[in-house]
């Protein structure tokens, strides 16, 4: 069995430590992991006490190490998992083995390890995001994902049908209107029986007229309440579904950055389209059929007993067989129905590689490969079609022969009482009988279908409902101060951020920017200038130290109005699809056409937009005018200019550009930066040569700080960087020449 | 690298780690030995990487190696590599959008959940099949034809 192991030590391995925990030593925490130190999966135990740490199972305790200044713990990544290394004096050791499940948790405790060997006191390690099932131990799909198999249906029904307070009155309407449908279907196979024992044995031809008026009342009714309760479920249903994709689309809008880090966003647009859209086809096709043969299941059961409760129990005798021969269909059918799915996509994505690729394809004459590779795919979706619809016709054909055994059963036994003249069955009960059986045993071969089917669209709903109630952005703390006109200045005071507890990007970082300056970033990527950005916009909080803009400490200041102020420049510039004017004034979309021609031409944009066929109204996107990069982030350039923020942060705005683009770009940010305060990062070091002050990046700390001129005699980081560039430079313009 | 695949080395341990050292002199350093292609050849090339991710040497096998430095270098690969052979399959199932696994394997049991079929299964042949669950960790069938029946089935229902 597995489950998650929590910071609970087992007793057994309680029992083994104990004897050699000191007097004044206390266990601080411990960590399972799920393979033993030979690699098998098992149980093995990280223990952390005030002054050393342990390696246990429950069989031993394999290590004891002292806690000192000199220990150092370090995860090493392995395939499929990691082991936690111990750097001491003697040499390296092998603390312990885990899969990927558990490397959030290590990570995070080898982080505590090191604080404690330092002698600090760091805070406990944070709890990772559950791997499997805290009911049932179940692996889940994702980490503090729900499971599927413990979805509280009922829970979520509620949940549901409070949705649907504001529209109380259309759902007692439905209500209603399936209630007389029900009550409609039951009176056709009555009426028959009336007609054959009143008017046809009976000869009681006035009664007649009456029972067909009633068949064709029953009729009508039947037709107008089908009609009714379908519209309103169909309308209940897409209603209750766009209400919850509006509330989840507001909800994601809110949420914090880190929750977009850990996931992708295709995940995130599953949950907005797939899982609703599941949720709404149930809601519409699938609930008003399980309420509509449930009811009259139970209609028809209580009618049949009426008529005659022996044929009746005889009726039942199927039921349990019914029931066990679907769900056993069923679960031989969704395999294939899974199985169905993934074909058809993998077939997807070589059509779309085929199309994509066109190009490559011709190039290396792969077109023969390609056709065998569709048609081997195509021939495999072929059979697993062929096969559902086998299946599915064995299983129609065998419910039906099922059914008319019992009808025949029927047939049997009824007959032979009124051959014999049992005066308590007449020929009219045994005709509505049949009629009934139908009704009664059709919906059973879907009812196991329908429970599946309910689970899934539940389970998607309970997901979106997570995200409803994930924690969103603090927009107003109660004490947050207004600051409607930020002059600019920005100080970050031994500032310390990590994404993932255990790795810090950024180690204590302590800079003023005097209002209207420019700052330039240089330093490797992956040195963690993007995430000062990110920290500077509070896309993040940090994790200790304090960002402060005119003095005012990130998170005391109204998030919306602050960043209202901040221009952005980024890398990979997103454009909306929208026209080039509305994507310019995209920040001030009540700018007039004047101020967005002089944001373009400031940009160097308004030569190239007028050459495009439609200008201004140019649709940027994938059905629209495409754009170059460069054009691009001269767009963003504009946009930026237009929305005349206090402070800019330009994310290298020139990079993937060629030099005389550059050199566009270039005159477009000296304009853009005037009397701004500026955070510039950049590989190419030309395009901070109008930066006051710049500062080397490295590994998360500020390795140099100073001007451009005072950064070159130094003669270090950043003169290396200058030095490597020119070469790189000089070898650019010899290729120019030696090609001349 | 050409060069340096060609040089012999020998490897030895200090405690827990491995270090290298080339028979025509130069220091002694810490080296991380791994397999070039894990998923498609494991165990047929090695190569052997420095702490600053340089690669020092490449060998076809560990043939060319000396006994104990063949038995260091051995030890390692089994310790960093934890794909699990997949002996048994107790159980596979296809429900509500996701295929859950129940398996014997060489490491012991384990059960595990499979996100998507195209991206997460790969068919290195036809008959061997590697398969990451939903935090990356890999299951490997080496044939698929040699496991029991039912185990036979139980794919057949997922994959």
């Amino acid at each position: 069995m597995t489950s998650q192991l929590d910071g609970k030590l087992p007793d057994e391995v309680l029992k083994h430590l104990s004897p050699h925990i000191e007097k004044d030593e206390k266990i601080l925490y411990s960590q399972g992991s799920d393979l033993t130190l030979d690699r098998r999966f098992g149980e093995t135990y990280l223990v952390i006490t005030t002054a050393r740490l342990a390696v246990a199972d429950r069989e031993k305790v394999h290590l004891w190490l002292k806690l000192t200044p000199e220990l150092k713990v370090k995860v090493d990544e392995l395939f499929g998992g990691a082991r936690l290394v111990a750097e001491t004096p003697e040499g390296e050791r092998h603390l312990i083995y885990y899969t990927k499940v558990y490397v959030p948790e290590f990570a995070s405790l080898s982080h505590v390890i090191n604080e404690l060997a330092k002698g600090k006191q760091p805070p406990g390690p944070e709890p990772a995001e559950a791997a499997y099932c805290r009911r049932c131990g179940a692996p889940l799909l994702e980490r503090g994902g729900n499971c599927t198999g413990c979805v509280q249906r009922l829970r979520v029904f509620w949940r549901l049908l409070g949705l649907l307070q504001p529209y109380r009155g259309k759902v007692v309407c439905m209500m209603l209107s399936t209630l007389l449908m029900v009550a409609a279907q039951m009176g056709p196979p009555y009426v028959t029986k009336m007609i054959v024992d009143e008017v046809i044995k009976g000869h009681d031809y006035a009664r007649l007229s009456l029972w067909i008026g009633a068949m064709v009342a029953c009729g009508l009714v039947l037709f107008v309440t089908g009609v009714v309760s379908g519209a309103l479920m169909s309308w209940l249903g897409s209603r209750l579904v766009t209400d919850l994709r509006n509330r989840l689309h507001a909800a994601i809008q809110r949420l914090q950055m880190s929750y977009f880090q850990r996931r992708e966003s295709g995940e995130i647009v599953s949950r907005v389209m797939n899982d609703t859209g599941e949720l709404q086809h149930f809601l519409i096709d699938g609930l008003p059929y399980f309420l509509v043969n449930g009811l009259s299941f139970v209609a028809i059961a209580c009618i049949l007993l009426r008529l005659d409760a022996s044929l009746a129990l005889l009726v039942f005798v199927p039921v349990p067989f019914l029931i066990c021969g679907s769900s056993l269909f069923w679960s031989r059918l969704m395999p294939l129905f899974h199985k169905h799915g993934n074909q058809t996509s993998a077939l997807h994505s070589i059509l779309n590689e085929s199309i994509y690729g066109i190009k490559i394809v011709k190039a290396f004459t792969q077109e023969q490969k390609r056709v065998e590779k569709f048609d081997v795919t195509s021939d495999k979706l072929f059979r697993t079609r062929f096969n559902i619809e086998r299946t599915f016709v064995g299983f129609a054909e065998g419910m039906s022969w099922a059914m008319s055994l019992g009808v025949t059963a029927v047939w049997y036994f009824a007959a032979k009482r009124i051959a014999h003249g049992d005066p308590s069955l007449t020929l009219g009960d045994l005709l509505a009988f049949i009629g009934y059986i139908y009704l009664f045993f059709g919906p059973l071969r879907w009812f196991t279908a329908i429970v599946n089917w309910m689970t899934h669209a539940f389970a998607g709903a309970e997901r979106v409902f997570a995200v409803l109630d994930a924690q969103p952005e603090v927009y107003d703390a109660p004490d947050a101060v207004s600051l409607p006109k930020i002059r600019g200045a920005i100080s970050f005071q031994d500032v310390r951020f990590s994404y993932d507890r255990g790795k810090e990007v950024i180690k204590g970082i302590s800079f003023e920017i005097a209002p209207g300056e420019m700052i330039g970033l240089v330093g490797k990527s992956g040195a963690g200038k993007s995430t000062i950005i990110n920290l500077v916009c509070r896309f993040h909080d940090v994790d200790s130290g304090v960002i402060a803009i005119d003095g005012h400490p990130l998170k005391k200041i109204r998030l919306e109005q602050m960043r209202h102020q901040l221009g952005i420049v980024p890398q990979d510039p997103f454009l909306f699809n929208a026209s080039i004017m509305e994507n310019i004034r995209y920040g001030r979309p009540e700018a007039g056409f004047d101020d967005v021609v002089r944001a373009a031409r400031a940009a160097n944009d308004h030569d190239f937009i007028i050459d495009k066929e439609e200008g201004y109204d140019a649709v940027i996107g994938e059905k629209g005018t495409t754009l170059s990069g460069g054009e691009k982030q001269r767009l963003a350039i504009a946009r930026a200019i237009l929305h005349d923020p206090p402070v800019l942060i330009l994310d290298e705005a020139t990079s993937s550009v060629d030099s005389e683009t550059e050199k566009a770009i270039q005159e477009a940010i000296a304009y853009l930066i005037k009397g701004r305060t500026t955070i510039a990062i950049a590989h190419r070091l030309s395009t901070l040569r109008n930066a006051h002050r710049l500062m080397v990046i490295e590994d998360g700390q500020i390795v140099e700080m100073g001007t451009h001129d005072e950064l070159l005699a130094r003669d270090g980081h950043y003169a290396k960087l200058v030095k490597i560039q020119t070469e790189l430079n000089k070898m650019q313009s010899e290729a120019v020449v030696w090609k001349a | 690298m050409a060069d340096a695949t060609r040089k012999p080395f020998k490897l030895f341990r200090k405690s827990d780690k491995v270090f290298i050292r080339f028979d025509d002199g130069g220091e002694e350093q810490p080296v991380r030995i791994v397999w070039p292609r894990p998923i498609s050849a494991p165990g047929r090339e090695l190569s052997f990487v420095d702490e600053k991710k340089k690669e020092l040497a490449m060998l076809k096998d560990l043939s060319v190696l000396d006994p104990d430095s063949r038995r260091i270098a051995a030890d390692e690969l089994q310790k960093r590599y934890l794909t699990a052979r997949i002996a048994r399959v107790v159980e596979a199932t296809a429900q509500f959008g996701r295929r859950f696994w129940r398996v014997e394997t060489d490491r012991g049991k384990r059960e595990f959940v499979v996100k998507s079929v195209n991206k997460d299964v790969t068919w290195i042949t036809d008959d061997h099949i590697l398969i990451r669950d939903t935090l990356g960790y890999c299951f490997e069938i080496e044939s698929l034809a040699a496991l029991d029946e039912h185990s036979q089935t139980e794919v057949d229902k997922v994959l």
